[in-house]
Formats: structure tokens, C-alpha cells, sequence
């Protein structure tokens, strides 16, 4: 029996009742229909305010970063990394948002810079803040997804197994655990870094591979103990006994019967993570170890704040501003989804 | 006596822990910096090194050696005379180094706990003993930009703002407490020149704290030794104290301990935005000039100090917990 069917079987129980106590016998003509586990969660979902603007930010900001960086360059006819020293006023300084400048890339025309110039090299600093979203998101997702794919594998395989593979790979999370970890990963994305930052499969920008990598070695651990923590409590549950009775290979029954229970505190924990990685990668750029210039990524942005903070401060607070309403938002949407999984949040 | 046999296998177990620990995150170290490219060797001598410099240059640090003979110096070295070696970089001693940086961290760490535990602690309790009140939903909304906001965003605001255009405190520089240097010195100017730093490196950590605490506390609220404790009569505040928070703050003792344990490996963005000379500008600098003694000093310093705490927190949580010290 799918599991789908079993908890629309209790929504049957729910509905009988509803019928009985509802406006009349007989009234109402549509017939009463269970409610699967998904469709549960996406009313509690829709009833949260809070989650649903903040889905409908990240919507946004995925497309602002997918499409609207190319957008804005075709309609400026300029780009991201395109130098203008007429960008520079004559005191050396960047200049200030909206302003008209002569474009030296189209002789005898004039160019809009939105948000002004990034610094000393007159790049456009609204263009470097679009295509920085698609860097630092690319980073935040890609490191998300590969420490959530090893912390998956090695809870569920640790939870699921115990003995001595349980207790091997606890060790592991433990010394993971136990690093001083922003060292080892500024130590790594100096040294190892040097020689992936210029792994790009084309589509990524320099630095972001490094990134990715170095999160992962590090970030792995923090899934690994909640899903191992969780299998650990599930495979002492009836349905794991009667499918092994049944005969379920380990494989199948890891696939098949653990994973999905395991799918929302996943789902939760990933959106967690990524607004993590978003203020990772913003710390590591501003360092200058992460992604590497001219790439143009919120910290990057950010690094180049601190030099003109007296005479230009707004140089700082664009690329700030984007990457608290990402990180908010990503916080606010993890949270909405944790209560939309928990039948019981419906109560408060 | 059982008890204290049972705590002396603990301890014992715990230190032997530490040691591999110890052992492994050196190695990984070591290793990390047996990767990269550059020759140390080379960044002795200079841009026009001769031969016979380089030569000489890597018999001295003794780079001619296998790898594994190189960690054993080291580790021998460390054990026995508690010496971390000279810096490539500018043969300075590593000890000197890394003792003159560490105040420095240890005063922004342990400031900035003394500051986020006083705000996190009323807050965090004030919030779970009145639900859906205006200041829990205030102190929340704070809880979650101070987890979204960056640290060095925050710290580049706050000195813009309070530094800079209201000119209520220094911008950068760090004040020895006790040796006043040419610019200046002493307890009163040390605190001075700390204050936004301290409040940039806590900010994050508060908004953690005041979610945890409210966390627990609300858990701790809604059990029956609670209920029970109310049905018998006890005031409100016995409840409070001897009930509620003895249980609910024991988890936030390992947090605090672990979390400054991590913290004086480094707190790299702060020292960075405020130009402190403490351990993470210490490591990023030597990472960047391929400094393998200078990083070492301070991964062992960092790796010390997370395993020293996290067994000070261990026993304590022992000692105050006396399920612990039974099972």
C-alpha cells in the first residue's frame, strides 16, 4: 500500500466525521474528497503570509538573476565588467547613482549607470549587483546541494546500518566537527584554490568551483547528524520491520521507505543552509578568497566598499541590503516550511 | 566509590579524544599546505634568488625532508620544548607571534560573550515566559535580521554610522589594556576602541542565543514538573528559577562553550573590519604568504582551545547534571 493511501485512509476518517457534523445531511452535492499528505502541507504553506512573500521574493530574485542581468545589459549596452573611466569623477571618485556618463564602448553616445560607478575602474554597479545575484546564488544552491547529497548519504547509511559503520562515520562527523573551520576553509581556498579557481565548465564564473568544493568539505557534517539522527528513530518503526519481513532489500528499503519520511526535514534544513552559504560566500569574497575579480558577486561588491566608505558609503549598502533580504528571506521561507510540514502548528 | 571511577574513565576517554583530535587537525594541515604550489624556499630568498640561496634556504627550514619527517619535528618540537617554530616569512618566533595576537582575540571573544549572554539571556527568557506578546514578536523580527544581516555589513555600518558621521567612538585600532604604547593604552582607551567591535561580533551570536534559549525555555515551560511544581503551590518566580531555567539553560552551557572555544581560532571578519592585530589577521595574512609555521601556530592554538573548552563544558554539564554523571 502506497503511503500516499494510508494517510488519505485517516483523511477519510476526518471527512466522515466532517459529513456527519457539517451544515446538513444531504446538503452539499460535491463529494468529500481525502486530501493527500502534499496537498495538506501546500494549505498550511498558503495560509503562512510571511512564507509565501518570501517564496515570491526568492521566485523573483531567481529570475532577476537567471534573465534580468542580461536584460538590463542589452538594454544599457554595457556590461557588468565593462570599464568606464568617465565613470570616475575628477576627484578619483566613483559616481553616484543615476547618472549620465559619456560611453566610451559606443563613441559619441551617452550610457546610464543605475546605481553609479563600483569604484576606480567605473564598472557599473547595478549590473555587477544583477549578475552578482546569479553568482552568489549559484554558489549558495551548488553548495547546498552537494553538502545535503554526502550529509544525506552518510546519516541515512550511518542511521540505518548502526554498529560499527555508525559509529566510524560518527567519528568523522565529530573531527569534521571539531575543525576550526573558517581557517581550514580560507587555508584551502588559498592554497587549493590557486589551482580550481580556474575550473569553470564555461558556465560558472572563476572562484565559484573553489567555493562550492571547499563548503562542501566542511559543511557536510551538519545534515549528516539531523538525518542520522532522524533514520535512527524511523528504523525501528512497523514499517521497516514488515518490509524487511517481506523480504526489501536494505537498498530498497532506505529508498523506498525511509527517504521519504526524511524529505521535510530536508526540504527544511536546505533552505536553512543556503541563506547560510549566501553569508559565507559574502564573508569569503570580501576577503578576497572567494569568488575572484572581475566576477562580480555580492561580496565582491562588498569588498570594494570599505575604500570609499567616507566619500561614497552608499557603495556599501547595495550589495548589504541584497544579501540580508536573500538571507531573510530564505530564513523566513525555512521556517514557513517547517510549520507547513507539522500537522500540529495548524493548532496555535 | 563507582561514581568516581565512572568520572575517571569519562575524563580519561575525553582527553584521549582530544588527542587524536589534535593529532588530525594538524595533520590536515600540514597536508593542506604540502599542496600548494608556491616554495617557501623561494619567498625566503627573494625575487632574484641564486641557487646557492635556495639551497641553503631549504636545508634550514628543512624542506629536503619527506613530508612525514617534517610533522614529526614538528609535533617533537611542540610536545617537548612547546615551541611552534619560526615563521618562513620573516624567521620571527611563531610562540611570540601567536602570545602577542591571542589577547587581542580573547579580548574581543570574550567580551562579545559577556555582551550577547547579557542581552540574550532577559530577552530570550522574557520572550518564552510571554508568548505572542510584543516583545517576543519584536525580539523574533530582531532574531532574524540579526541572523540574515552579515557581520561585516553590520560592522562596516556601525563604524560608518557611530564612527565615522557621529564620531562617537574609534574607527579602527586596538588598545593594549595593560602596556600603554605610543598611541594609547590602558583599561579605559582598550574599552573605548572595543566597543563597536564587541557589538558587531555579537549581534549574530545574540540573535542565535535569545532563538535557542527561547527554544528551550518554552519547552521547559510545558513539562509536568512544571505543571506539578504550580499544583503544589510554589511561587511563580521558584518555578521560574529552580525549574524552569536549572533545566532549560544546560544545553545553552555546551553551546557557549563551544561557540567561544571556535571563536578564538579567529574572529576574522571583525579583527578585519576594525584593523584588530588578534588571531585571524595573524592567519589570514600567513595563509596568504604560504606561512606554514605561523598557520600551524595558530590552527594549534584555535584546535587547544576548542578541545580545553569543550571538556571544561563536558565536565561542568557532569558535574551540574547529575543524570549524566549516573549513566
Amino acid at each position: 500500500m502506497a503511503e500516499k493511501d494510508l494517510v488519505s485512509s485517516q483523511a477519510g476518517l476526518a471527512a466522515a466525521i466532517s459529513i456527519e457534523s457539517g451544515p446538513g445531511l444531504g446538503e452539499g452535492t460535491e463529494p468529500v474528497r481525502a486530501r493527500s499528505y502534499w496537498e495538506q502541507v501546500w494549505i498550511r504553506f498558503r495560509r503562512d503570509k510571511v512564507a509565501m512573500a518570501s517564496g515570491f521574493f526568492i521566485i523573483f530574485l531567481v529570475l532577476v538573476a537567471a534573465v534580468g542581468g542580461p536584460i538590463a545589459a542589452h538594454f544599457l549596452r554595457h556590461g557588468p565588467n565593462d570599464i568606464f573611466f568617465t565613470g570616475v569623477n575628477d576627484d578619483l571618485l566613483p559616481v553616484g547613482p543615476w547618472t549620465h556618463i559619456d560611453d566610451t564602448l559606443h563613441p559619441g553616445q551617452q550610457t546610464l549607470l543605475i546605481l553609479g560607478a563600483d569604484g576606480t575602474l567605473g564598472r557599473d554597479e547595478f549590473l555587477r549587483l544583477l549578475y552578482g545575484a546569479r553568482v552568489s546564488l549559484e554558489v549558495a544552491v551548488l553548495s547546498t546541494i552537494g553538502v545535503m547529497t554526502i550529509g544525506i548519504i552518510m546519516g541515512v547509511v550511518a542511521g540505518y546500518f548502526r554498529g560499527w559503520i555508525d559509529a566510524c562515520i560518527s567519528r568523522i562527523i565529530e573531527v569534521t566537527m571539531a575543525f576550526p573551520a573558517l581557517l581550514f576553509i580560507i587555508a584551502l581556498a588559498a592554497t587549493v584554490g590557486e589551482r580550481l579557481n580556474n575550473i569553470t565548465f564555461g558556465i560558472f564564473g572563476k572562484g565559484v568551483v573553489t567555493l562550492v568544493l571547499v563548503f562542501t568539505v566542511f559543511g557536510w557534517f551538519y545534515p549528516a547528524r539531523i538525518v542520522r539522527s532522524s533514520v535512527l528513530s524511523l528504523r525501528e518503526k512497523e514499517f521497516v520491520e514488515a518490509a524487511r519481513m517481506v523480504g526489501a532489500s536494505d537498498m530498497r528499503i532506505m529508498r523506498s521507505h525511509v527517504l521519504p519520511h526524511l524529505v521535510a526535514p530536508i526540504v527544511v534544513v536546505s533552505t536553512l543552509i543556503v541563506a547560510q552559504y549566501i553569508l559565507a560566500e559574502a564573508g569569503l569574497s570580501f576577503l578576497g578568497l572567494g569568488v575572484k575579480l572581475p566576477t562580480p558577486s555580492w561580496g565582491v561588491l562588498l569588498a570594494a566598499a570599505p575604500d570609499f566608505y567616507t566619500s561614497v558609503p552608499w557603495l556599501m549598502l547595495w550589495p548589504g541590503l541584497a544579501v540580508l533580504f536573500t538571507t531573510l528571506a530564505f530564513n523566513l521561507l525555512g521556517d514557513g516550511l517547517r510549520d507547513s510540514f507539522d500537522p500540529r502548528s495548524a493548532q496555535h | 566509590m563507582p561514581i568516581v571511577h565512572s568520572v575517571f574513565q569519562y575524563i580519561v576517554r575525553r582527553i584521549l579524544w582530544a588527542i587524536v583530535l589534535f593529532l588530525t587537525i594538524t595533520v590536515v594541515a600540514y597536508v593542506i599546505f604540502f599542496i600548494i604550489p608556491a616554495d617557501p624556499a623561494q619567498l625566503a630568498c627573494g625575487q632574484r634568488a641564486s641557487p646557492e640561496c635556495l639551497r641553503n634556504a631549504t636545508r634550514n627550514l628543512g624542506l629536503d625532508k619527506p613530508v612525514y619527517e617534517q610533522y614529526g619535528k614538528f609535533l617533537t618540537r611542540l610536545v617537548i620544548h612547546h615551541d611552534l617554530g619560526k615563521s618562513y616569512f620573516n624567521r620571527q618566533s611563531v610562540n611570540t607571534t601567536v602570545l602577542n595576537a591571542a589577547p587581542v582575540t580573547a579580548s574581543l571573544v570574550l567580551g562579545g560573550a559577556l555582551l550577547w549572554m547579557l542581552v540574550a539571556l532577559p530577552i530570550g527568557v522574557l520572550s518564552a515566559l510571554r508568548p505572542r506578546s510584543l516583545l517576543d514578536r519584536t525580539s523574533m523580527v530582531f532574531v532574524l535580521i540579526g541572523i540574515s544581516a552579515h557581520p561585516v555589513w553590520i560592522g562596516l555600518i556601525l563604524s560608518y554610522v557611530v564612527g565615522f558621521k557621529l564620531g562617537w567612538t574609534p574607527i579602527t585600532g586596538y588598545c593594549d589594556f595593560f602596556n600603554p604604547s605610543t598611541g594609547c593604552g590602558g583599561p579605559v582607551q582598550w574599552a573605548y576602541h572595543m566597543v563597536l567591535p564587541w557589538i558587531t561580533f555579537s549581534v549574530l551570536f545574540a540573535a542565535l542565543y535569545v532563538r535557542m534559549i527561547r527554544a528551550n525555555v518554552m519547552e521547559a515551560s510545558s513539562e509536568d514538573y512544571v505543571r506539578t511544581a504550580r499544583a503544589k503551590g510554589a511561587p511563580e518566580h521558584v518555578v521560574i528559577r529552580s525549574h524552569i531555567l536549572r533545566n532549560a539553560l544546560l544545553p545553552v552551557v555546551t553551546m557557549l562553550g563551544m561557540d567561544i572555544g571556535v571563536a578564538l581560532g579567529g574572529a576574522i571578519f571583525t579583527e578585519t573590519i576594525f584593523a584588530l592585530p588578534g588571531l585571524g589577521q595573524t592567519s589570514l595574512s600567513a595563509i596568504q604568504n604560504f606561512d606554514l609555521p605561523t598557520v600551524q601556530g595558530v590552527v594549534v592554538f584555535a584546535t587547544i582551545s576548542i578541545i580545553v573548552f569543550n571538556l571544561v563544558v563536558d565536565l561542568l554539564y557532569a558535574v551540574i547534571d547529575p543524570r549524566i554523571r549516573l549513566s
